[in-house]
Order: structure tokens, then sequence, then C-alpha cells
């Protein structure tokens, strides 16, 4: 009787109602000294992520950043609605407010709420790392994955989000220089891991926020994994906004989810508040954990199942983009280097 | 000369309308003298009064369910008498489940908007995996519509789940849902009678603007112990009843075991890896005094265990108490004084390792009221009473739930408050053609301290960035609001089968459910009015025609409500644990309108009814800044809003015991807010919704088929069964439950959850012996 019984989720064609394009605003400041950037596109129809139609890509806006101490500068664009700062010395200091103006060919101007830029917290100690095999034949390649405790401050409201940047030895077949002899068969590749990961310390004020996944890494290869741990401290707004936007991209349609809301960002019309852009333009201090992560117990075997349909026929630095022959990436001279099994 | 003397003096002739087989009390019986064209009704406790002269006299007595009987009495002054009545044949007793009223009775009322649910009947119409539902056969009826299967809650009228005033002999239920809403959390085996009134409370009744579902649960049968209960695929249910021998002490008592994790293993991906647990258990015992007075106390509990997956699981419970006296001051004033208590508990459980916890959040009230009914001449009555009630609120805490936790412990302010209220009722049936229900309710309630209240800056939106300033109040009110419910019914006959009728209800709310998902869910809790929430108000206008022919009934109803101080919520707005709550809440106003019309056939072999409502609801947010605005500050359908719902319920009686019965519901979709446009953030794709429920869920049907067979055959037979063998959704109609739209890749899908996406038959077994 009970075989007969299903609930059952299908995929559904409704209709996307036409509404004019909104603003879209992404980037921020933070307290590195390095270039800041800035994405303007527009809302549209278009149904794939990776790709916003030049449609709706803003290009011609003048775009400022400013301070609560009079300074600004201005943004130039880069191509692909991107806009970044040239000034080197304008970098962003914890306790001063940030904000942006926004101009746009036809006149109006958007702007974001000045929001202060939290103290870093630079407690991050590495508690464990994982391995997460995935066999040979899928799409993506076997992944470590790091985690961290993390002492919080208890003096202060604090909001965490982890961004990780790494360099990763990559593999080729290499090509024959004589008898014996293979040349470019091994490079290092640089890699980042933009997924989602932000938390509060509204649960846990003062104690340790123990385990926090902070990075993966692609596994291809042995070798040194350079690693770089960006653990930002945001404000409570963009935390509220990081928020809102997990839980629009993962809705399951149970009776648990919030109903389906716009997520409300920080920059809006300056003539007219009710017009807001979509986006933030975020406000944060960062603290970088670099660390060298060597795995010792890494056996060929699995490599060659997991990753073999990683490694291209020819040399590793012509077939693989944006790699480079093995050396220790900049910034990196210092780093401590974690031996490991799992 | 002194015979003509003794005719014209008039003797009170009070009696009790009883039950032959059990002794219980009916009450709404009909007395009639048709020689002196007297006629009177039966008080709660089966008492009635009637003046007449000396004579011999025939009492005819009827009652829905029972045979009309003659008692012939000799009045030579005043005189008690007790009439037994007889239940009908079990044959006769396949009416259809759901009355809109009863037929004859409902013609006489002033009041409408009543639905009367027949326990009895409900067992052989199983409307939920084979198992009969009190809120699951309601949402078959006009005006009453849910968001979904397997939501919590029901919706009357267009309103808001959290305004239905839900009563078990007098004690509010703050939770009637098992399972997520699948299950109606009391068991209709125990209901003697089960009543919904659909926003036209009689003054005796306030604190809820939408609805009252009054529960009454039965005393025990004097004529015996009673064993009855049922089995299905999901639970097992057992209950007794009975009364000491002199019949003074009377007794119920009963539980339902619920084991639905085979059934969950058979949802969706995304719950058939829930597991869930729920029981109920219920009490009553009554102790009669003397033929007028008795004592009785009822005692309630319910318990859910809900684990959606291997991270979080929630657990709630309700624990109720009431003892009620009964009782005759004198032949024309009965009084009833009831005290109480209800509980409602709710618990989320953490469980990821290193941040394991517990977040709970309570209410409890504790009542005390008292009603005396004064009866005047004939069917006309007087009601007049007083109630105070005291609220005492936990909206959350959290602690941390084994040792090396990092959760902090975290506790929102608790809340307390207190409500009084007084009214009056009177039913006065001016003639054979008018009578009118009136009744005037003044209601007083104030939000206590000690409590710390946060003050912000009146020019922007309220944050916790705009808080100017804390003060901190003293034991005592620190604010109150109040005020009048005017209540009036008309009736007027047109001629003994048809009447006109036309009501007005005004309602006030101090309780508010919080939550942000389109169902009632686990995490929601209850939050009383203060300084930044007043009550919700509501006003509701309603006319309407009752007609009965010839084993048929019609009715045609119509009604307008508007409501005020609704809750609405801030995009992105953080509910759970939020020291600051106001500054998630939007006030909100609505209103609504519907026609209602009903066909019933009553009587013969075949029994059914046809109902069909259009009916509308809207809100919107009331906000002087335009960032809270939701739909540019107009009104859009609320999430209850379905303009038509259809549904067909009948009943052909067979031979030997056995019947056949077919339901059909067809319901407009619910609203529901699709995206309108996409962008693109952190080489996501991300949807974007700017305008809420301007969209709406594919149109709900089902046709649900039933057999049942009575194994009594004849009236007083004890020991006999009923067998349901059942086919829910008949045509395996995936109804949607929600759309929603999810990432897969690079790219957005839009997908249908349906709950239930298939037939589902069903086998259960009700005893009774």
């Amino acid at each position: 009787m009970f075989l007969l019984l299903t609930g059952c989720i299908r995929q559904v064609e409704p209709p996307l109602r036409s509404v004019p394009k909104i603003l879209v605003v992404e980037g921020g400041i933070t307290n590195d000294s390095l270039s800041y950037q800035l994405r303007l596109t527009y809302s549209g129809p278009f149904r794939f992520g990776n790709f916003v139609p030049d449609s709706l890509i803003e290009e011609e806006a003048i775009v400022t950043i400013k301070d609560d101490a009079g300074s600004e500068t201005f943004m130039t664009y880069h191509g692909g609605g991107l806009y970044k700062t040239d000034d080197a010395g304008f970098v962003g200091v914890p306790g001063r407010a940030y904000s942006i103006a926004i101009k746009l060919p036809d006149g109006k101007t958007y702007v974001s709420n000045a929001e202060t830029m939290p103290a870093p917290v630079s407690s991050n100690t590495l508690s464990r790392i994982d391995f997460d095999f995935l066999h040979y034949g899928l799409k993506n390649p076997s992944r470590f994955k790091v985690y961290a405790d993390i002492q919080d401050p208890g003096s202060q409201e604090n909001y965490y989000r982890w961004v990780s940047e790494s360099v990763i030895p990559r593999k080729a077949t290499g090509v024959r220089c004589g008898f014996g002899c293979i040349k470019g068969e091994f490079c290092q590749q640089p890699s980042s891991d933009t997924a989602l990961r932000y938390q509060s310390d509204e649960a846990i004020n003062g104690n340790t926020i123990k385990d926090q996944l902070v990075a993966t890494l692609p596994t291809y290869w042995f070798g040194r994994y350079y690693l770089d741990i960006g653990q930002y401290s945001i404000t409570r707004s963009y935390y509220q906004f990081l928020r809102q936007y997990e839980d629009q991209t993962t809705k399951t349609g149970t009776i648990l989810d919030p109903m389906p809301a716009p997520i409300v960002g920080n920059v809006f019309n300056a003539a007219d508040p009710s017009d807001r852009a979509l986006g933030y333009f975020s406000v944060s201090s960062v603290y970088h954990h670099k660390v060298v992560l060597l795995p010792l117990s890494l056996s060929e075997f699995i490599l060659q199942q997991s990753a073999s349909r990683f490694i291209p026929v020819g040399e590793c630095t012509i077939e693989l983009p944006n790699t480079t022959e093995l050396q220790v990436p900049a910034g990196f001279e210092n780093a401590e280097e974690i031996r490991f099994n799992w | 000369m002194l015979t003509s003397l003794l005719e014209a003096q008039t003797y009170r002739l009070t009696g009790k309308v009883i039950d032959a087989e059990d002794g219980l009390a009916l009450k709404n019986a009909t007395v009639q003298i048709r020689s002196l064209n007297l006629t009177a009704a039966t008080s709660d406790s089966g008492t009635f009064v009637l003046n007449v002269p000396v004579g011999t006299y025939t009492i005819l007595t009827s009652h829905v369910g029972y045979g009309q009987k003659g008692t012939t009495v000799l009045i030579r002054g005043d005189q008690f008498i007790e009439i037994s009545a007889r239940r009908k044949p079990s044959t006769e007793l396949d009416e259809v489940i759901v009355n809109a009223q009863i037929s004859s009775n409902r013609l006489k009322e002033s009041r409408m908007g009543i639905i009367r649910i027949n326990p009895e009947q409900l067992k052989r119409n199983p409307v939920a995996f084979g198992e009969p539902d009190i809120l699951r056969t309601l949402t078959l009826q006009p005006g009453v519509t849910t968001v979904g299967e397997g939501a919590g809650g029901f919706n009357v009228r267009g309103g808001n789940a959290d305004q239905n005033l839900v009563l078990l002999d007098g004690a509010p239920l703050f939770n009637t849902s098992h399972l997520l809403g699948f299950y109606t959390t009391v068991s209709p085996d125990v209901a003697q009678d089960i009543t919904l009134y659909k926003g036209s409370l009689p003054a005796n009744y306030g604190g809820r603007l939408s609805s009252l579902l009054n529960i009454g649960i039965r005393p025990g049968d004097t004529a015996g112990t009673r064993v009855s209960g049922g089995l299905s695929p999901v639970s097992a249910r057992i209950f007794a009843d009975g009364a000491t021998g002199d019949k003074k002490f009377r007794f119920t008592t009963g539980a339902r075991v619920a084991f639905p994790n085979l059934m969950l293993r058979l949802f969706p991906q995304n719950l058939k890896d829930s597991r869930a647990f729920f029981y109920d258990l219920v009490s009553k015992v009554q102790f009669d005094l003397d033929s007028v007075h008795s004592i009785s106390l009822t005692w309630y509990q319910s318990f859910d265990q809900f684990r959606f997956d291997t991270s979080t699981s929630y657990e709630w419970s309700s624990n109720l108490l009431a003892a009620t006296y009964n009782g005759k001051v004198n032949q024309r004033l009965n009084m009833t004084v009831t005290a109480l208590q209800s509980d409602f508990k709710s618990d989320l459980l953490g469980e990821n390792k290193n941040y394991e916890s517990k977040l709970t959040s309570t209410i409890q009230q504790r009542e005390a009221k008292l009603n005396l009914r004064y009866r005047l001449a004939g069917k006309s009555f007087v009601d007049a009473g007083a109630n105070a009630i005291r609220y005492a609120l936990g909206p959350g805490s959290q602690v941390p739930n084994a040792s090396g936790s990092q959760v902090i412990e975290r506790k929102v302010q608790t809340e307390q408050g207190r409500e009084l209220a007084g009214y009056i009722n009177a039913d006065i049936a001016v003639n054979e053609k008018i009578s009118v229900e009136a009744g005037l309710r003044y209601a007083n309630y104030a939000y206590l301290g000690p409590h710390d209240q946060y003050t912000y800056e009146t020019s922007v939106p309220k944050s916790r960035e705009s808080i100017t300033d804390t003060i901190r109040h003293p034991k005592g009110s620190i604010v109150s609001y109040g005020g009048l419910e005017p209540r009036l019914a008309l009736r007027f006959a047109l001629n003994s089968s048809t009447s006109l009728k036309a009501g007005y209800h005004r309602g006030q709310q101090f309780l508010h459910l919080v939550t942000n998902s389109t169902a009632i869910s686990p995490v929601d809790f209850w939050k009383l009015s203060d300084p930044y929430l007043p009550q919700q108000k509501g006003d509701q206008f309603a006319v309407g025609i009752f007609k009965n022919f010839q084993g048929y009934d019609a009715s045609l109803e119509g009604y307008y409500r508007n409501q005020l101080n609704l809750l609405d919520y801030r995009n992105g707005a953080t509910l759970l644990l939020n020291p600051a709550i106001e500054t998630a809440l939007i006030p909100a106003k609505g209103y609504g309108y519907g026609i209602e019309s009903s066909l019933g056939k009553t009587s013969g072999q075949f029994t059914g009814r046809l109902n069909y409502s259009y009916a509308r609801s809207f809100v919107r947010v009331i906000t002087p800044f335009a960032t809270e605005q939701v739909n540019s500050g107009n009104y859009y359908p609320s999430n209850s809003d379905r303009p038509h719902t259809l549904s067909f319920q009948t009943r052909v009686r067979l031979r030997a015991g056995w019947a056949f019965n077919a339901s059909f519901v067809y319901m407009t979709g619910r609203p529901s807010t699709f995206p309108d446009g996409n962008y693109s953030i952190n080489n996501t794709i991300v949807t974007n919704y700017s305008v809420r429920n301007l969209d709406r869920l594919p149109d709900y049907h089902r046709l649900d088929l039933s057999m049942s067979c009575v194994t009594r055959r004849y009236e007083t037979q004890k020991r006999y069964s009923i067998w349901n063998f059942s086919v829910y959704n008949v045509y395996a109609r995936a109804n949607a439950y929600s759309v929603f739209f999810r990432r897969q890749g690079s790219s957005i899908n839009a997908y249908r959850l349906s709950v239930i996406g298939s037939m589902i038959p069903s086998v259960s077994w009700n005893y009774n012996f």
C-alpha cells in the first residue's frame, strides 16, 4: 500500500514578470592596502549567474568612496562592470566610517549608509584538516577542508566572514626532454574560495567559535599548499544582508522557509530613499592567517583515482591557466608550515 | 368560578431532558406544549422551565439524533419532570457529518456563521491517512481554509491563523496541530460537541478576531463503562468513559499515540529523513452534587517531537487544566464558574557539535470566569459575566545543551499581561418571526512590569542603532488598551421555512503570534501587546438568507470585515531571541469580503452538502518610512486569500451498515511571491522579489473516497466496530504546497513542492465495547 505514496518536488516554469532593471552594487573597502573593487550591474530576466549580459553592465558611472574625515577617492572603470581605486594612499582604517556615491549617466545618484569599519579579530588557530575524497569521474576534484578555532572577544559584537585565497600544486604529464628527462610536469596555480561562510557571536559571545570551516582547497597533487585565510570582521548590517542572501539561495519550500522578500542592501537613491539598489557596499577589516599545508600521507593511488582527469597532457604552465613554476608565493616567506596526516 | 380562577393561575413546570441510554443531559433539546403554543429549549444542563396553567398536557420533546417523544403530565402545582429521550435506531444516524447548522435550529437561531460537527459521524469519514480529524474536516467548509497540506492552523474568512480562539472545555489551546499540521491535537473520540463561530462570537467570548472553535469533552457514560478507540497506519487511540453506580461520578479518559515515521519515509527528500512522534492525553471527571449542581475537572496534555535532519529537532507541548462548577441558583438563573490554566512550550534543539543548544519559548494563560444565565419567558435568555486573565510569556531563552557547547545563555525578557472583561448578552425571541441576540463586551488589557523598554528616534525606522534610551518600568501597568465590543445578531423569519439574518461583531486581540513563515511552524512564538504593539481590532458585518425545503437546506451569507494593527515583518528581520522585537515588526491593516453558499440534503439514503464561497482578503503595511514599505504601501492579497472555494461531500447509505462517502474540494491557489528579476552577486545568481503576493500557486483540488461499515445492528448494541477503507487524493494530484527557486549549478530554477504527490489508500478500525 505504501509503495504508492510519494510527495514530490518538480521543476516548473513560472512566468517571470517584466519590471524595470535595478542597479546592483557589489564591492567594498577593507583595511588591506590594495585596490578596492566595485562591480556595477543591473537586474534582469537572465538565468545564468556567471554571465551578466552586456546590456546589464554599467560602464559609465562615476564612483567615489568617502570617509568620515573628509577624504575621498575615485574609482576607475576596468571593463566588465568593474571599478577599482587607483589611490594607494587611500586605505581603510578600523574605527573610521566609509560610504560610497555612484552617479549614473541618467543623473541619478546612489549612495550607501556610512558604516564604521570594525576592528579585526586576530585569533585564528587551525583545529583540523579533513580530506574530502571524490572519486575520479566526477566533475570536481577532491578537497582539503580546513577548520579553525576563533577566540571571540567578549567586549563587543562581532560578525565574521571567511574568504580564502591559496596557491596549490598542479601536475601535467610534462614533455620529454631527453632520455629519462621530463620537463614541465609540475607547477602551481592560485585558487579562490568564495563560498559563503559567515558567523555571528550572538550565541557564543566571549567564547570560542569551534571547528569553523574557513577554507576548502582543491586537491590535485602532492606538494605545498599556500593558504591565506581572510578572516573579515564585518558590520551587523552586512551580516544581516549575507543571512538574507543565504536564505534566498537555499530555499527548500518547506513551512520553515521565510516568506520571499527582496534582500535589503545599504545603497539607495539619494533623492528617493525608497528607490533601493540591490547588493551591498561592505566596510570590513581583515586579518590574514597565512599557513603552508604539507600533506604527508597523500597516496598517489588515491590522487590518481580522484585527480587523473585534471592532469592535462603537455607542460603544466602552458596547459593550465594562471600557473607559475613552483616557488614560494609573496607573503608566505615566514608562514608557518603545517605537516599533517588524515 | 373557582374552576376559572384555578385555570387562570399558572404553575412552574421544570424539567430535565436526558439520554435514555446513558443518562446524559441533552442541551438544546426542544420542549413544546402545542395546545398552549409554548416552546422552550433545554439549557447546558438539560433543564427547561415552562409556566403552565392547571390541566393535563402532552409535552413533546425533540433533539437531533433522537426520536420525538410525547409525555403526558397533569399540572396542579409547581412540578418537576424528567424526560428520557431515546436515540434513533443506528440506521437513522447517518446524517451528513457537518451541519452548517442543524437544519431545524438554524432557521430559529439569531446567529449565523456557525458550523457544527457531529463527532460520532466524523469517525465514519476519515480525512487524514485513515483517521477522522476535526480541523481537516472544518477546512472542507465554506470560509475555512488552510495555507496548504501539512500546514498547521487554519484560516477563517481570510484571517490569520492566530486569530482563532480554540477552546477545549473552555480553556484555550495555543497549538492545534500535531505533526506540523497533519492532525488536530484533539481527537474527535473525546469530543461531545464541536462548534465553529466564523467571526460572529457571542459576547461571552473575546480575545481573537476571526473565529471561535469550541470543543466540549464528553462527560462519562452513565449507562456503564464504555471503551472505544481506533487503529490506523499512523496512530492508535483508546478511550474509556463511564460512571459509578449512583451515576454521580462520571469520567472520560483516553490517549492517542502516533508512529508516523513510516509515513515520513515516503515523503519528498527534504522530509523523508525526518522523524516524528506525538501523543495526546485527556481526562475529564464530573461529580454531580445533586440534580442541578455539578463540578467537573478537565486535564489535557499533548507532546510533539519532530526532527528535520541530524542537526535540529523541535519539541512542543501543551498542558491544560480546567475546573468548572455548574449549578442552578434558582429556577431561572444558572451559574457557571471556571478556573483554568493553559500552558504551551516550544523547544528548538540545536545539535551541531560544539554548539548544542536549547531554545525555549513559553506561554501561560491563567483565567477565572463567571457566567450567569437568566432565562426569560419562552426561549429568551440573558447571559452576563466576567473573566480575568493573567498572561505570562517567555518569548525566548537559549541555553547550552551539552558540556563543551560554546553557546552562551541568552534570554529575552519575560512578558506579563492582564486582561479583564465583562459582558452582557441577551437572546430575545420577540415573536415567532423576529429574534435578536445583542451583546456588549468590554475588555481592558494592561501590559505589566517590571520590564525594560527601549525608546527610539522617531525620525528614522526603529532599529538597534536608533535606540535612544532604556526605560526601566517597575511592577504594575505599563500601558493599557481596551474598548467596547458590541455584538448583534438579528433574525427575521419570512415564513416557516425561510429566515433572513444580519449580524455585526467587533473584537480585540491582545495576543499575537510572531511568525515569518506562511504557515504556523514550531519556531513561532507568542507576543503580548506592549507600548509599541497595540491590540488588533476588527469589525465584521454579515447578512444571510436561510431556507429549508423538503429534506434540503440552503443558505447564502455575505460578509465584510476590516482589521487594524495586524503584524507584518521587516524584510530580513530577526525574530528569534530579538530583545528589541519591535524593530522587526511593522503594523498593517487589512480588509476582506465574501459570499458563502451552502446547499445540503439532510435526510434519506443519500445525504450531502455542496458549498461554494467567493472570498477576498487584503493587507497593507502602515509605515511613514519609504524603506519599510511593502508593495509601495498598497494593499496586496493576504497569504490566505483564496477567491474561489468549492467543496462537495456526500454519503450514500447502503445495506448491512455500509456507507459510501465522497468528498471533493477545489480552491484557488494561494498567493505566492515569484521573482521578477535576477541578478548576480558573488558570481552567483540571486532572485529578486520586489513585490509580494502578486502571483499564485496552481489551484488546489482533491477527491477522497471511502467506504465505511458500522457493525452496530440495534440501538443498545454496545460492542461494535466501524471499519473505514479510504483513498485520499484519488486521482493523485500533486497539489502545490509552495513554489520555490533554487540555484542549480550556475542557473536558477523553479520547483514546485507537493507534500502529498500521490493517492493514499488507508484502512482504519474504530471499536466500541
